[in-house]
């Protein structure tokens, strides 16, 4: 056999070959090059993303007795202590459009989907962190493959919710057909922090230490958990609240069947495709710095 | 401008230009000043990169080289003088501060193998993960993975979780995988100093099919002998800076003349403490000469497969009627052991008095190639084989250098990355058998 590692002779280097050149140059300066590559760079690692999303599919629950249940498990729980709480008395709501377990567990799927899509591309490019010292492969991997676990999680949980629907006999208006459209904002949502945050992420520890206390708070105080208050400042909360934006109008899809006016829409749609195309745009250029001052 | 230039030199394959790179020490400051890098990038702000900050140096100051289609470049130089650093930025994973590269064709790294290797996936899925992070599709890791396979030799173990491999057996499959890859430039950062000697010579084997069937390699390693048998040119780095480019065997000169100062400046200080330790006897110096030169009183350096004179001096504080030198030859970095050479074995015993003294004895046929030796020295007492003092076990060696002989001797001298030197007969007469040379 011929050897593997060999130099493609006789075809000739002008052609085909790739050129790269180096400098010191932002490259935010070239911004249509940039993109042009970071769309290449998305088409190219379809494969790798693939792998990567396969492998920490399978090591995640191979070690795993209860395995793709831990996608649900955590949001059961919680949505159970608070049907319990309620019941219980210790804490009141206003009433809910649908029985109050299956409206906690539509706000907690949709937040568990949006904190997901903050998290989990933090996490991995951290865990992947000595593959970014060492070897030159198209980053954008590493996101396509975490989009592809935040997928994953969501279509568990949404098994278990349309359990739970069936169970209240909940049938959702028709609307229920505009609600991918809102699991993509939320998605769009979470990654845009995400790539924001990347880089600090990768030099600071804080963030990723910070991440899960700030998540947490934001979870009791906007109307996840319950409805949106009338009044007062946690009407206010949820106005602003980016994540609130995106998942009231969500579940109204699911339950009242109110939609979002088109020109608040346009406006949301808009802004989350500027401030995507920037943040992917950031996470490339700043992962060079970034990896200089990551161990080698 | 630059693409005419490409056109005149189709060969050119890596183009580095005054290339700099800072480098900060403290943690803290460089985390920092991370954030500040990344802030500028993002919003395209130009740094004003000649501009050193707090605790930064130039990791990389000035850089300039080529490497051209079936060029093997050595990367030279002592821990932290930027090798890696300069094979980061080849590699496109960190960005000049100034300068610039130029890379044509297809790159790939042999760095860290089996980065990625997930523990508790099995060897074959691994191969697949690995594949697609070195940049192969799912149908060219399977149409190579018999081979990758066959090269790894784990045959047994490819469906066993690799956390179950041994660190030899996961750098194995990993330069495995890494076979499967056609590039134009291949990078090697040190994966050859670990796993077991069969492997690195299997893998030493497929770096030079490669470089034979025309391939660039730019290697990096400390281990000078194997960088002489691979590579023809050598870049030798020194604190960031170029200190020597141009044949692989001036380099490891010059790089084994840098790491002899260290050494002496080191044994100095080891020497002053031995005699304060009331060490009787002393070996102070070594050296090795051309024997010929010497009997017309030069003491130029021996020459490959020529007869050398070994000088040892020897203080010592008494008398001793009967004793003996033993010099172990080996290679420059003391990794294998040459030659040993007894004065006992001749018959060759010496009389110690107190004092300065200089033993000498010949080798007739010195059949080392040229190039820098190191030596340990034992000098013992010849009635009881005790040892009075030992040199170069705990505390720097003795060097010497072989120099190449005149022109007519060159064919001694062997390849490059020799150890040694044969002397062949050179007469007609009894270098033929009868019946080869029957037609003369």
């Amino acid at each position: 056999m011929q050897s593997l590692i060999h130099p493609q002779r006789g075809e000739r280097s002008n052609a085909l070959e790739p050129e790269v050149l180096y400098t010191a140059d932002p490259s935010m300066r070239h911004p249509v090059k940039l993109l042009r590559a970071i769309v290449r760079d998305f088409r190219q690692c379809r494969t790798l993303a693939w792998r990567l999303f396969i492998r920490d599919l399978r090591a995640r629950y191979r070690e795993s007795y209860l395995g793709y249940a831990w996608a649900f498990l955590p949001i059961l729980v919680t949505t159970s202590i608070f049907v319990f709480l309620r019941s219980s008395g210790s804490v009141r709501f206003d009433e809910t459009p649908v029985p109050y377990p299956a409206f906690a567990l539509i706000g907690m799927v949709l937040w568990q989907t949006f904190v997901d899509a903050l998290q989990i591309p933090l996490r991995s490019v951290r865990a992947a962190r000595t593959m970014l010292t060492k070897i030159n492969f198209p980053r954008e991997a590493l996101l396509l493959s975490a989009i592809g676990e935040v997928l994953f999680n969501l279509v568990v949980r949404l098994l278990l919710l349309l359990a739970v629907l069936l169970w209240f006999q909940i049938v959702p208006p028709a609307t229920v057909l505009l609600m991918p459209i809102g699991v993509a904002g939320l998605i769009a949502l979470g990654l845009i922090l995400s790539l924001f945050l990347m880089p600090i992420s990768l030099l600071y520890t804080d963030v990723s230490k910070g991440l899960p206390l700030v998540t947490m708070a934001m979870l009791f105080l906007t109307p996840v958990l319950y409805p949106v208050p009338t009044s007062g400042i946690g009407e206010r909360l949820a106005r602003f609240n980016p994540a609130s934006l995106f998942l009231q109008p969500t579940r109204d899809c699911l339950t009242t069947g109110q939609v979002l006016g088109l020109p608040q829409f346009a406006l949301l749609a808009g802004v989350i495709a500027v401030s995507m195309v920037w943040g992917l745009m950031v996470y490339r250029v700043s992962m060079p710095h970034v990896i200089a001052r990551m161990e080698s | 401008m630059i693409a005419a230039a490409n056109q005149v030199d189709d060969d050119l394959l890596v183009d580095v230009q005054n290339l700099r790179k800072k480098f900060c020490r403290r943690l803290k400051s460089s985390l920092w000043q991370g954030m500040q890098d990344v802030m500028r990038e993002s919003f395209g702000i130009r740094n004003d990169t000649e501009v050193l900050r707090r605790d930064e140096f130039w990791v990389l100051d000035e850089v300039t080289f080529q490497l051209r289609r079936g060029d093997c470049l050595a990367l030279m130089g002592h821990n932290g003088a930027g090798k890696t650093t300069l094979l980061r930025m080849l590699n496109g994973l960190v960005k000049p501060d100034a300068g610039s590269i130029r890379v044509r064709g297809r790159l790939a790294a042999l760095v860290a193998l089996g980065t990625g290797f997930d523990p508790v996936l099995s060897g074959r899925e691994n191969v697949f993960v690995n594949g697609a992070v070195l940049g192969l599709s799912t149908e060219e890791t399977e149409r190579h993975f018999e081979d990758i396979l066959a090269f790894s030799e784990l045959a047994d173990f490819i469906d066993a979780p690799v956390r179950t491999y041994s660190s030899g057996m996961k750098v194995r499959l990993g330069f495995a995988v890494a076979t499967a890859l056609s590039p134009d430039i291949l990078l090697v950062d040190e994966v050859l100093a670990v796993g077991d000697f069969s492997f690195r010579q299997k893998c030493l084997r497929r770096i030079s099919q490669f470089r034979d069937a025309g391939g660039s390699i730019i290697l990096v390693s400390h281990n000078t002998a194997q960088l002489q048998s691979v590579c023809n040119t050598a870049v030798l780095l020194e604190k960031g800076r170029i200190q020597f480019h141009g044949p692989i065997y001036q380099a490891t000169n010059r790089y084994f003349e840098a790491t002899l100062k260290r050494q002496e400046a080191a044994r100095n200080s080891a020497a002053t403490t031995r005699e304060v330790e009331s060490e009787q006897v002393c070996i102070t110096d070594v050296s090795a000469t051309n024997h010929e030169a010497q009997e017309h009183g030069d003491s130029a350096s021996p020459v490959a497969g020529g007869r050398a004179q070994f000088r040892v001096i020897v203080d010592s504080e008494f008398d001793e009627t009967s004793v003996f030198v033993r010099l172990v030859l080996m290679d420059q970095e003391m990794g294998l052991r040459l030659a040993t050479v007894s004065t006992e074995l001749a018959g060759q015993h010496f009389e110690l008095s107190k004092g300065a003294n200089e033993f000498r004895f010949s080798v007739r046929s010195l059949t080392l190639s040229p190039g820098r030796y190191a030596v340990r020295a034992t000098l013992r007492r010849s009635r009881d084989d005790y040892a009075l003092c030992r040199r170069g076990f705990d505390d720097p060696p003795f060097y010497f250098t072989v120099g190449l002989a005149d022109l007519d001797a060159k064919n001694i001298a062997g390849h490059n990355g020799d150890l040694m030197v044969l002397d062949l007969e050179s007469s007609p007469d009894s270098a033929c058998t009868e019946s080869v040379c029957t037609t003369e």
